[in-house]
């Protein structure tokens, strides 16, 4: 009995390639493709489903990782491979927390994504030993700390620095050379143009 | 109201109540019934406007018929009153012809109200074929009536003419009130969801009060009711003033298009360069001694050039897109605020946007946010930011955008930034009910427009201060020659900025006194906006030029229309395509076939390449060329696989 997938990935492009590559194989049969993270969740909550490939950033509607959740609340024993093409650092760190048991990155490809579904279904957990590496002005994205990459998220959210001390319970102080150590490094003029290049490079992505 | 329509309209509502006051008096009086001529006079009056005013050929057409068939009746009413000999067959057959017009003019109503709003003839035909043959039928048994006589028993008796109704008049009479009441109905439903829909009233108060009259008349007995023992008025009045008075009302209100209505609106084309015209001068400015400067100060006029002609294309673009209810899409904003930001890394400017939900608001605060992130822009030394998103929660739009603190030095020295906020642009989103909040936190300025505003209700009774507000444009239903001139704009400046970036990102690929002819031809179109046509028989040439200089290859088989409007539909259809090409097809290459036809006019452009990535989504370009279509009574169809195919179909000459 073939193992039933649906995808949910806002991409017309994306949605194709994953049901080409369903197609190769006969193990897989493509029961739901959708554009919204929620309609995929709506119907997996509703019908019978095997495996669940999901994208994390579309246009409309709650992000992937949310109907991951919803899903992996409802139903744990859906297996899920979340897909993104957003280097975001903490996506893989969100994906394993929710229990998702498999993270693809489209854009770098380690492995095809059928080999990943296999694995996946044969009960490996497969996830990608390193996050991208995302060029930021005249750094890369790997300098940052992981209390920088924090402030560098709340910055990105539009946050003062009263707010993002307030936030991750330190000074206003420490917050700024948090981001003078960013500008040194990135050479950067401004924290907002800081912000808006981590946005638009996708190293930080606001909920 | 269309004040020119509204002097029309009260002559004639003056004069037939004058005629029918002096109709009433005669009977007292020795003063001669001059009645007939009068009302004659009344209808060849009206169709005179009509002839001269009504915009869409298909609905004046229909209007003169109508106009006609009750000249005809009057006519007939004299000569059967005072020629035709009693009893005779003259004056029967005069009597008989009474009907016509009770027959065809609901049949006239109905393909009127089915027209409006709706440029399908083939459609209304099919549609209003089975009424046509009904209508056939029925007047058949009425001139065939001395046969079977299913129509009217006549005998004469004691020197008087008798009759009595037999079944075929009583399907006559409901053929009459069914069609006059689906007529009334589809044009209440059609004015409803337009923008004259406030003064639906109107239409509705006459057709009624027409049709009070007629439904009077039968349940009297099919007799006139009387006062002081004569009759009021007589039925042939009455359905006159149901079909005149109905349809004058929709002219009057807008519901039906007029020229009257279209002269009104030339301050739509003021409205446009008001906005726009001082970018178009900054451009005209800038291209001064573009043709002999050096490399650097090119390329950095040929940037900001861009800015601006990106601003006044999708300002323009926008006022495309505003519905007839003043309202427009959030992604509008979107994306103009993309093509804004295109450039400005150009600058050594870093800008990010981003854009979550989306709804149906008022253009106006779309307007505004656009405008008040264009200043801001201006101001922005090295990054600026963008957001758009709706909540359901909250029911609130918001606009923000973040800018740098440290704005460029010919700004600063005072609150510039903060002054925007007490402009008029703000004024405009106060008077909405909106708020804008502008404050300084960490070296950054923030903007913030919001406004409270009930996603699930699609009139929030803005209107009249939208009027206002907008400043361009506000209830476009009909407005062809506006769309053209909106939509050259859009089109031309497009063609332009295309042609600069390719300079500006691909140096060597086009010359730059290529650029310099694209960017001078588009800013003559932009500052001509009269909606005329294009006269140039060598304008298929320049597309195919343009193109080239775009690096796609355009091939052209086929008849050039002579029609000047559609020759600017094929201009702004090979533009469009030109631009998707360029966007997302790996080939750039266009076939463009325009077959030689009688009746009508097809486009059909090939491209070959790949889908699109996501859903595909009518916007921008192919929008303004559906609409453009669509205005002159045409379609247009795109089929996907296995390549690309726009067609464009639209009728020749009146049939349009």
């Amino acid at each position: 009995m073939p193992i039933k997938v649906v995808v949910a990935d806002d991409f017309l492009m994306s949605r194709q390639v994953f049901e080409s590559a369903v197609k190769e194989s006969n193990e897989f049969e493509i029961v739901g493709s959708f554009r919204t993270a929620e309609e995929a969740a709506e119907y997996v909550l509703k019908h019978s489903v095997d495996l669940v490939i999901m994208d994390i950033v579309m246009n409309e509607g709650t992000n992937g990782l949310s109907a991951a959740k919803k899903i992996k609340d409802g139903k744990p024993d859906v297996k899920m491979i979340i897909v993104t093409s957003m280097p975001e650092v903490s996506y893989i760190n969100r994906a394993r927390q929710i229990g998702v048991e498999s993270f693809w990155y489209k854009e770098i490809q380690e492995q095809p994504i059928l080999d990943v579904m296999k694995r996946t279904m044969e009960g490996e957990s497969v996830y990608p030993d390193t996050s991208p590496v995302v060029s930021l002005g005249n750094a890369v994205s790997t300098e940052f700390t992981d209390r920088e990459i924090d402030v560098l998220r709340l910055l990105v959210d539009g946050s003062s620095n009263k707010e993002i001390a307030d936030s991750l319970n330190i000074t206003e102080r420490t917050v700024k050379m948090h981001i003078a150590n960013m500008l040194q490094k990135t050479g950067f003029r401004s924290r907002l143009e800081l912000a808006v290049k981590a946005r638009t490079g996708g190293l930080v992505i606001p909920d | 109201m269309v004040k020119n329509r509204a002097k029309i309209e009260y002559t004639l509502l003056v004069w037939i109540v004058l005629t029918a006051i002096w109709n009433y008096v005669s009977y007292f009086f020795d003063v001669g019934n001059l009645s007939t001529y009068s009302y004659v006079a009344v209808l060849i009056f009206w169709l005179i406007t009509v002839q001269k005013d009504i915009y869409s050929p298909f609905i004046r057409r229909r209007l003169l018929a109508g106009g006609t068939y009750f000249i005809v009746l009057f006519c007939l009413r004299y000569i059967r009153w005072n020629i035709a000999p009693d009893f005779s067959t003259l004056e029967r057959y005069c009597w008989y012809g009474y009907y016509f017009p009770t027959i065809m003019t609901p049949l006239l109503s109905l393909a009127i109200s089915l027209s409006i709003g709706d440029k399908d003839i083939k459609k209304l035909n099919r549609i209003m074929f089975p009424f046509r043959i009904m209508c056939l039928f029925l007047l058949t048994l009425v001139f065939t009536n001395d046969l079977h006589e299913a129509v009217l028993h006549i005998w004469v008796e004691g020197g008087k003419e008798h009759s009595s109704p037999g079944p075929a008049y009583y399907a006559i009479m409901a053929w009459y009130f069914l069609l006059c009441l689906s007529s009334l109905i589809i044009m209440l439903y059609k004015c409803s969801i337009s923008s004259v829909r406030k003064r639906l009233w109107f239409p509705v108060s006459v057709g009624l009060f027409g049709m009070g009259l007629c439904i009077l008349y039968f349940v009297n007995g099919a007799s006139s009711p009387k006062l002081f023992g004569h009759n009021l008025y007589n039925i042939q009045e009455a359905y006159m003033i149901v079909f005149l008075g109905l349809w004058e009302s929709c002219i009057l209100i807008g519901l039906i298009p007029s020229k009257s209505l279209i002269k009104e609106r030339e301050w739509i084309k003021e409205g446009i360069l008001e906005k726009v015209g001082d970018k178009i001068a900054r451009i005209r400015e800038l291209l001064e001694g573009m043709w002999t400067c050096d490399e650097d100060t090119f390329r950095d006029r040929l940037i900001r050039m861009c800015c601006l002609g990106a601003y006044i294309k999708r300002r323009a673009n926008m006022e495309l897109c505003i519905d007839e209810n003043g309202y427009i899409d959030t992604k509008e904003l979107t994306y103009a605020i993309r093509e804004c930001f295109e450039y400005l890394p150009m600058y050594g400017i870093t800008a990010g946007y981003e854009d979550t939900g989306n709804a149906k608001i008022p253009a106006a605060f779309v307007t505004t946010a656009y405008d008040i992130l264009e200043r801001i822009v201006e101001r922005t030394q090295s990054a600026c930011y963008a957001k758009v998103y709706t909540s359901e929660n909250t029911n609130e739009i918001v606009f923000r955008s973040l800018v740098e603190a440290d704005i460029k030095e010919e700004y600063s020295g005072g609150d510039h930034l903060k002054a925007i906020a007490e402009d008029e642009l703000s004024r405009a989103v106060k008077m909405l009910g909106g708020s804008i909040d502008v404050h300084e936190k960490d070296d950054t300025v923030y903007f913030e427009l919001t406004l409270k505003y009930d996603l699930r209700k699609k009139r929030i009774g803005l209107e009249s201060d939208l009027k206002g507000l907008a400043g361009i444009t506000r209830f476009l239903s009909i407005e062809d020659m506006s769309l053209g001139a909106k939509t050259k704009i859009h089109d031309a400046l497009g063609r332009a900025l295309l042609i600069a970036k390719r300079y500006l990102i691909e140096p060597g690929s086009v010359g730059r006194d290529a650029v310099l002819r694209e960017l001078e031809y588009s800013l003559s179109l932009a500052e001509n906006v009269s909606g005329e046509g294009i006269k140039d028989e060598h304008f298929i040439d320049r597309c195919i030029e343009q193109a080239g200089n775009l690096g796609v290859e355009v091939n052209f088989e086929g008849t050039i229309p002579e029609d000047e409007d559609i020759r600017m539909i094929v201009d702004t259809a090979i533009t469009v395509e030109i631009t998707n090409v360029l966007r997302y097809s790996d080939e750039k290459t266009l076939s463009v076939l325009i077959p030689d036809d009688e009746r009508e006019y097809t486009i059909e452009i090939r491209t070959a390449g790949k889908p699109a990535d996501s859903e595909f989504v009518e916007k921008g370009g192919l929008k303004n060329l559906r609409e453009l279509a669509e205005s002159v009574g045409g379609t247009m169809s795109l089929v996907f696989e296995p390549t690309f195919l726009l067609t464009v179909t639209m009728l020749k000459g009146e049939d349009r």
